[in-house]
């Protein structure tokens, strides 16, 4: 037989290729089959993850996009008009010291979710790197890395950043930090085993045949693979970041007044006078965390379900 | 004759496994010449695969281990060759083409941007177009239509012999000197087989490299190789020119392997099986590893107790049989194609 074009050729039955479309025509079917839109459509069915990601993307343009364009002020001190109910004026109510509560809650977004965000990213960013090395180069430096996760998982990072507080103060790069030091363990272990599951694969084989090193194995194709569990868990991180952050700054031991954070508004809700009686002060930002985390959560899950739809 | 490209002597490779020591290849020598194509035949588990791996340094270890020998590949020595040496060896003068072009292509990478990362790899100022531009050339080369179209899909999008031309066109990528084509055709289909077999003859011609070729398939050594070395055992047992092996095999292995096959010439022959099973590979073997199933030396204490040395006994011929002298002159009469070990 010989070989060539005429055994290839458009119109060969052996092999079963599609007969001759021209190359133009070919590319829209492809675009259309690209894993990204296989994806979209498989979120875009979940509704819930739908509408978390529409809220969550409302608060953030209220956090991040609104005080660009009104006039909010969260630090006006205004003694004469303490602790008014929410009317005209303040669309929330006012606090003790008669700051705007509305504008307090919108700064307080920024932060909490700043440092939720910002804490995530370190997490995320660590554990890819650490896990994927411990995955790739196993042996001892596989060992010390997860031992190190382990140990960092079996502290309860509330109790060190009090003692990380008490130390250095309590500020907002330091809460960041603690956080992102003590919840990489969690996407460090998945990058791991996605790692190891795809180390000993052929093509990762095959790919150490053509000259990859490990850097370019890791960067080429053991990291992509795991990037869809990344993007999850980077979720998911955030939700969990955001609730470690408010419960820290409500002990006082995170963002410190007057800065506000959602969690250190709620330190407010500590009496129960104002529990009962003055809900503005904390239903505001109890609501913010709830829900961010909430839809955090809701987009998550639909992450989950669209990247990898065997995980159901 | 010349300095041959590759030269391997005495490889031995062995795995720890909780029940012992494999020794998986034992004591391998072979060599290849400059643009020849050398066939290795053997069945399941008898270290063609690992022989080959691990002179690329893709044994895992542990559990792997090289317990022995040199492999001297241009002048360095592969086994002892430091990581970066053996990283630029591997892909750039020797190219390598997997037994399964389903696992061995990253399913969710564009067919393109592997083959483009294969040059990259090793061409670091090569720009992302001119990889992708060489990688639609070579796709052409090998075969596959509408190249221009097919480096945007994804392996999934191929058929197993266009996955394996791909497998090819990254393996001469780099233009290496030395190919080696572990079981290529095992996982497609017969009319496909013969295609891609010829594909990689045509690859081979265009880019002169010598290529090793792995396979339990006599019919495709018969047909692709000029030399042929016969492994059992982690072992080699015979060498020599693929006509000459056919035509009078000195090995009583090989004569069990050749009179296995169907043969197109008599129709109604019924085939001769080999007794027994390959030995276990725990275990070291003193003598001959063929000895308890092979027909001269059953019975014989030397073949049980000496390991047969590989010894010349033609020129180009060698055999690793106490008693290949009983063979000559013998031929089995068939010269069938297309059967497997």
């Amino acid at each position: 037989m010989s070989l060539g074009t005429d055994v290839v050729g458009p119109s060969d039955p052996v092999l079963g290729e599609p007969s001759a479309p021209p190359s133009d025509a070919v590319a829209p079917a492809l675009r259309r089959r690209s894993p990204f839109m296989l994806g979209l459509r498989r979120y875009l069915h979940n509704w819930l993850a739908v509408v978390g990601a529409i809220v969550l993307v409302a608060i953030l343009f209220t956090a991040f996009i609104l005080p660009l364009f009104v006039h909010l002020d969260p630090y006006a001190v205004d003694l004469t008009h303490s602790r008014h109910p929410p009317g005209p004026g303040h669309l929330l109510g006012t606090d003790t010291t008669g700051r705007d509560v509305f504008a307090r809650v919108v700064y307080g977004g920024r932060v909490s979710m700043g440092v939720g965000l910002a804490a995530a990213g370190l997490a995320i960013v660590l554990g890819s790197l650490l896990g994927s090395i411990a995955g790739t180069f196993g042996g001892w430096l596989d060992t010390v890395i997860m031992r190190a996760a382990d140990i960092f998982l079996s502290f309860p990072p509330t109790v060190v950043v009090i003692v990380l507080a008490g130390i250095f103060g309590p500020s907002v790069e330091m809460l960041i930090i603690a956080l992102g030091v003590f919840v990489w363990p969690t996407s460090g272990r998945v990058v791991r085993s996605v790692v190891v599951s795809m180390r000993e694969r052929e093509f990762v084989q095959a790919a150490r045949a053509v000259g990859a090193g490990r850097g370019w194995l890791i960067s080429r194709h053991l990291l992509p693979a795991a990037l869809s569990q990344i993007v999850v868990i980077f979720t998911l991180t955030v939700a969990n970041c955001i609730l470690q952050e408010a419960a820290l700054s409500f002990l006082g031991l995170g963002v410190q007044p007057p800065t506000p954070s959602w969690g250190n508004m709620l330190t407010d809700a500590q009496s129960i006078t104002v529990i009962n009686s003055m809900p503005w002060l904390w239903v505001p930002p109890g609501v913010a965390v709830a829900l961010v985390v909430l839809c955090v959560n809701f987009v998550g899950d639909g992450l989950r379900d669209a990247v990898d739809p065997r995980q159901r | 004759m010349s300095q041959p490209l590759l030269e391997v002597r005495d490889l031995a490779v062995q795995f720890k496994t909780l029940d012992g020591l494999v020794h998986a290849v034992d004591g391998v020598s072979f060599t290849v010449a400059k643009g020849e194509i050398l066939g290795v035949v053997g069945e399941s588990g008898s270290g063609k695969s690992v022989s080959v791996m691990s002179m690329l340094g893709l044994v895992p270890q542990p559990p792997g281990r090289i317990a022995g020998g040199s492999v001297l590949f241009e002048g360095t020595d592969l086994l002892r060759a430091s990581k970066r040496r053996m990283r630029q060896i591997r892909g750039e003068q020797i190219g390598m083409i997997f037994q399964d072009p389903m696992t061995a292509l990253n399913p969710v990478m564009r067919i393109g941007k592997q083959i483009a990362e294969a040059i990259r790899t090793h061409h670091r100022r090569t720009s992302g177009d001119a990889a992708m531009a060489r990688a639609i050339d070579l796709l052409r080369l090998v075969g596959v239509p509408q190249p221009e179209a097919r480096v945007q899909q994804y392996p999934h999008q191929f058929s197993g012999g266009m996955r394996q031309r791909a497998m090819i066109a990254m393996a001469i990528a780099n233009d290496p000197t030395l190919l080696i084509a572990d079981e290529p055709t095992t996982a497609l289909d017969v009319t496909i087989q013969a295609q891609v077999l010829d594909m990689l003859r045509r690859a081979q011609a265009e880019t002169g490299a010598a290529t090793i070729f792995i396979t339990h398939d006599l019919g495709v050594v018969a047909e692709l190789a000029e030399r042929v070395i016969v492994m059992y055992a982690g072992r080699v047992m015979e060498s020599g020119a693929v006509r000459t092996i056919f035509a009078s095999p000195r090995h009583p292995y090989t004569v069990g392997l050749l009179k296995s096959l169907p043969s197109l010439k008599h129709e109604s022959q019924t085939l001769t099986p080999i007794p027994g099973n390959p030995p276990n590979l725990l275990q070291p073997i003193p003598g001959c590893p063929f000895q308890p199933r092979c027909d001269i030396g059953r019975d014989r204490e030397i073949c049980a107790t000496t390991r047969p040395p590989l010894a010349e006994v033609a020129p180009g011929h060698t055999s690793a049989c106490h008693f290949s002298d009983e063979l000559a002159g013998t031929s089995p009469a068939t010269t069938g194609a297309g059967a497997t070990v």
